[in-house]
């Protein structure tokens, strides 16, 4: 069973009484593993598919299924479970809560999981921390923290929880270009090490030839769909 | 983590935690006080209705369908009949028997009084009749001092008569006439020779012409004077003894005697000391004070009418010196000494006691006097009962009140006798004196003849039946001014007479006699005040269980709008707290809702990255329980300061009138730990109840709001 499966999706957004459709009949499929870029230009659609997939958004009609269940049909709970549980996100603005620090940030899903002992939130969040090269920096505020650092920070957030799935819209948008391949690599030797599915947006082409599959939209639809 | 998320959020965001912290701060802190004034308000009310004349209960009979209240209603001073307690001593043994926690029954009635006190031509004429054997310097001062009151009398009757008066032709004749024989040389010439028929024309023609604006009026409580003095603990004797066990008598109130027994230009300047000194005014910049400083100057005349002729001389030097006026009499100086400025204020005060104030009379009744108290029976005639002046006492405390300062303390012997209860003695007395005045009255009437006018007529005092210390008589020139109206001048004049006469009843009553008669109320005293609902429902138990005719109603019930304005303060002061809340939940509202508006993106993080709802929702109670829990705890700690400093200091009465319900001149607060507790639980429920909406808010924050790009 594919863990993310779209059939003939549909988006649309409702601006100023006008629908604005933004995906227009999706259908595709990603197995557990892969690393996979969605590639288009500005408006192609891509922050939608990764808001379906991320189960912050719906779909309007067609079929998506996370882990087998029609996202469409759960509730506001079940979708947070969802995210909680089984998916990683790393935004484009790193999205650190700026009171916390790295380590409370990164233990933050944990503790609303609520499932892990404290001495086991604090290996486990170490472990990560130590697994983006930030250990020294532990004790910080993201504000302390340069945004190469602060997205390592986000992605160990995102890895904490053990999820199949991570979502990053953008990951490398605010990076320059050196932090960007550093954030991509690092990405990429989880995805090889740990075996985590990564779905990631990007219109940046040196970060494409990382991915091990690129999927293209354009216009709310799949142009193109390749594996290498 | 919520917790430490939440302390992290506070500080973050400090602005918003200053506005609500403030308002939490400040509404507890208001709430503490505002609960400590209405909480000493209301003990104060309490002790000063208690403890003055009311008690903790009073029991009345419920046969009349009356509202009574102690202090009278709104009006002042109407006391209905409420009928009486039938059978007092039993009731009281009953209740003292059996009922737990009463420590004593004080039998009362409650009745208005009033008092009409000599006039100086009266008391130096009684001074002439009583003293014939003092020294002839004195004598002649007197009599001098008589004429020159005769002529003053003679300018204002003029004056009235042809005013006000509405006198008839033939009486203006007739007083014209005895006001013109009373400063002739020959009518003085002659007073020693026949001084009984001289005294007793000016009694009879002159001293009724001069008006008596000096009455006063006052309520007292009739009742067995020790047992209220012993059960009501804010009386306290300032002159005098108290009335002594099994003895008739009276006790002034301190605060009515002040202000309607003392001469008014001193009661005057009693207030204008008071008003500069506790107000802090000065006398130009008040018209009240101006206005008392003018009725002084136009009170002049007449009170230097008051010094005897011999004094007035001797003071006239004296005032010019004080004065540095070269000359002018002392009626003449009078009236500039009382215009009065701030800058002589102090001195001229001084003055007036010092020197001029001991040669008039400062107080028209002193302790130890005998004097015709007046009041009205219940079947609404005016009743007159000599009584002695034992004492002056005050209500400790809230001596400056005049709603308990207009009540003095009378025996209930005299208290029946004056409301129309008659004891058999006194009954029989009564019987016996009228058929002697009507004897007398008759026996007069009959004769016209010259004859009758030579002989003496007995007039009768109360107890003593006949007796010969006053005579009456009047001489041939009298004669045909009695024929005018002889019944009524000549009743007036005994009535005058059996009142100045200083016969009272001396004889000592036990305490079965006293108890045993007409008594309208009780005011019952607990040990224990707080077990009052308890005492009163076992009262009316056994109210209901003897099958008694009698109602028992605690303090509040019968103390009129005095138990109301606490419960009209408590009222206000709620309706205040209830605002400062609603503006207090409309301000945390609006604050946590700022707070929660700017984290907008920060929820959304949240909830993106697996936040729940209830997550967020707990969030922020978090938030705000912490800072109302922590700056209502400062709330409440400083509001215990300030009222614990103003328990020391006292918050200072703004009148006269609030002294009573502060008891006394100063309210000094206090605050219970329960208080404390319900101000501190309301201030975090108010904040909890402000955060909902924020919250309703915060929750639907969609977490599709991460996603989007700064």
């Amino acid at each position: 069973m594919a863990l993310i499966n779209f059939e003939n999706v549909y988006k649309s957004y409702r601006l100023d009484k006008v629908d604005v459709p933004a995906l227009r009949g999706v259908s595709m499929a990603v197995e557990n593993g892969e690393f996979l870029a969605v590639a288009g230009p500005s408006g192609s659609g891509k922050t939608t598919l990764l808001n379906l997939i991320g189960c912050v958004d719906v779909a309007t009609s067609g079929e998506l299924k996370i882990s087998g269940e029609n996202t469409s049909h759960l509730t506001d709970k079940q979708l947070t479970n969802l995210r909680l549980n089984k998916i990683g996100f790393i935004f484009q603005s790193f999205n650190l809560i700026p009171v916390l620090n790295i380590f409370d940030n990164v233990e933050f899903p944990l503790l609303l999981q609520k499932t892990l002992s404290r001495k086991e939130r604090v290996e486990r969040v170490r472990h990560y921390v130590e697994k983006v090269g930030l250990l020294e920096y532990i004790q910080h505020r993201p504000s302390e923290l340069s945004g190469g650092q602060r997205q390592r920070v986000a992605i160990a957030r995102a890895l904490v929880t053990l999820p199949s799935l991570v979502l990053a819209d953008e990951p490398t948008a605010n990076l320059d270009s050196e932090n960007a391949q550093n954030i991509i690599h690092l990405m990429r030797e989880l995805n090889r090490n740990e075996g985590t599915t990564f779905v990631f947006s990007t219109h940046d082409h040196r970060i494409l030839t990382e991915a091990k599959r690129i999927v293209t939209l354009e216009d709310g639809r799949i142009t193109s769909d390749e594996k290498r | 983590m919520i917790w430490n998320l939440a302390i992290r959020n506070l500080r973050a965001h400090k602005v918003q935690t200053f506005v609500v912290g403030s308002i939490v701060f400040f509404g507890t802190l208001i709430s503490v006080i505002g609960a400590a004034f209405l909480d000493s308000v209301s003990l104060a009310i309490r002790k000063s209705i208690t403890q003055s004349i009311a008690g903790d209960i009073q029991i009345y009979s419920s046969k009349k369908d009356v509202q009574f209240s102690v202090f009278g209603n709104s009006q002042g001073g109407d006391f209905p009949d409420i009928g009486q307690i039938e059978n007092f001593p039993e009731v009281k043994r009953a209740i003292l028997e059996n009922i737990p926690n009463v420590k004593e029954v004080v039998p009362q009635g409650i009745n208005f009084a009033l008092l009409n006190p000599n006039t100086t031509l009266d008391r130096l004429l009684t001074d002439l009749r009583n003293h014939p054997e003092t020294n002839a310097l004195v004598q002649a001062d007197t009599k001098e001092h008589v004429r020159t009151l005769a002529q003053r009398l003679g300018a204002t009757y003029e004056k009235n008569a042809l005013g006000f008066l509405k006198v008839t032709p033939e009486e203006l004749i007739t007083t014209r006439a005895a006001l013109a024989r009373a400063t002739s040389n020959p009518f003085w010439d002659q007073f020693d020779s026949n001084r009984n028929d001289s005294l007793e024309f000016l009694e009879n023609k002159i001293a009724p012409l001069e008006s008596n604006d000096a009455m006063s009026y006052f309520f007292y409580v009739g009742t067995t004077p020790e047992t209220m003095m012993r059960a009501f603990p804010l009386i306290e004797m300032v002159q005098g003894q108290p009335i002594p066990p099994g003895q008739k008598g009276f006790l002034f109130n301190e605060f009515v005697y002040e202000k309607t027994i003392k001469h008014k230009i001193a009661v005057r300047l009693d207030a204008i000391e008071k008003k500069l000194h506790t107000d802090h005014i000065t006398i130009s910049e008040s018209k009240e004070l101006q206005q008392k400083i003018q009725e002084n100057v136009n009170q002049a005349p007449e009170f230097a009418s008051e010094i005897s002729p011999r004094v007035s001389r001797e003071l006239a030097s004296n005032l010019q010196n004080f004065l540095s006026i070269a000359s002018g009499t002392t009626a003449e100086l009078l009236p500039q000494f009382f215009k009065m400025n701030d800058a002589n204020f102090a001195t001229r005060k001084a003055y007036f006691y010092k020197t001029i104030a001991p040669h008039i009379v400062l107080y028209r009744m002193k302790v130890g006097d005998v004097f015709p108290l007046t009041a009205v029976s219940r079947s609404g005639s005016p009743n007159s009962v000599n009584v002695k002046l034992y004492g002056i006492f005050r209500f400790k405390g809230i001596e400056n009140s005049p709603v308990s300062g207009y009540f003095s303390i009378l025996d209930i012997l005299t208290f029946r006798q004056l409301y129309g209860h008659m004891t058999p003695d006194r009954k029989a007395e009564t019987q016996a004196l009228e058929a002697e005045m009507d004897g007398a009255l008759s026996a007069f009437d009959a004769s016209n003849a010259s004859d009758l006018f030579n002989q003496n007529i007995a007039v009768t005092s109360n107890t003593e039946g006949t007796n010969s210390s006053s005579n009456s008589s009047s001489n041939s020139s009298s004669n045909k001014d009695s024929n005018a109206n002889p019944r009524s001048n000549e009743a007036q004049t005994r009535a005058k007479k059996s009142m100045n006469t200083k016969d009272v009843d001396t004889k000592n009553y036990t305490t079965q006699e006293m108890e045993n008669g007409v008594t309208p109320n009780a005011a019952i005293i607990l040990s224990n005040p707080n077990k009052l609902d308890e005492t009163l429902r076992n009262i009316r138990k056994l109210f209901a269980d003897k099958n008694w005719m009698l109602k028992a109603a605690p303090w509040i019930e019968v103390s009129g709008v005095l138990g109301q304005a606490a419960f009209v303060i408590k009222s206000i002061l709620l309706l205040f707290m209830t605002i400062v809340y609603f503006i207090g939940i409309f301000i945390v509202a609006n604050a946590v809702l700022m707070t929660t508006l700017q984290r907008t993106k920060e929820i959304g993080i949240m909830r993106a990255i697996g936040g729940h709802r209830s997550f967020i929702r707990k969030l922020i109670l978090s938030e705000v329980f912490l800072m109302s829990t922590i700056f209502g705890a400062l709330g409440v700690s400083a509001g215990l300061a300030i009222v614990t400093w103003l328990g020391v200091k006292g918050i200072p009465s703004p009148n006269e009138n609030l002294e009573f319900l502060f008891s006394g001149p100063r309210l000094y607060l206090s605050v219970s730990a329960s208080n404390l507790a319900i101000s501190y639980g309301v201030a975090v429920l108010v904040c909890l109840g402000a955060s909902l909406y924020p919250i309703r808010k915060a929750v639907k924050i969609q977490p599709i709001t991460a996603m989007r790009a700064d």
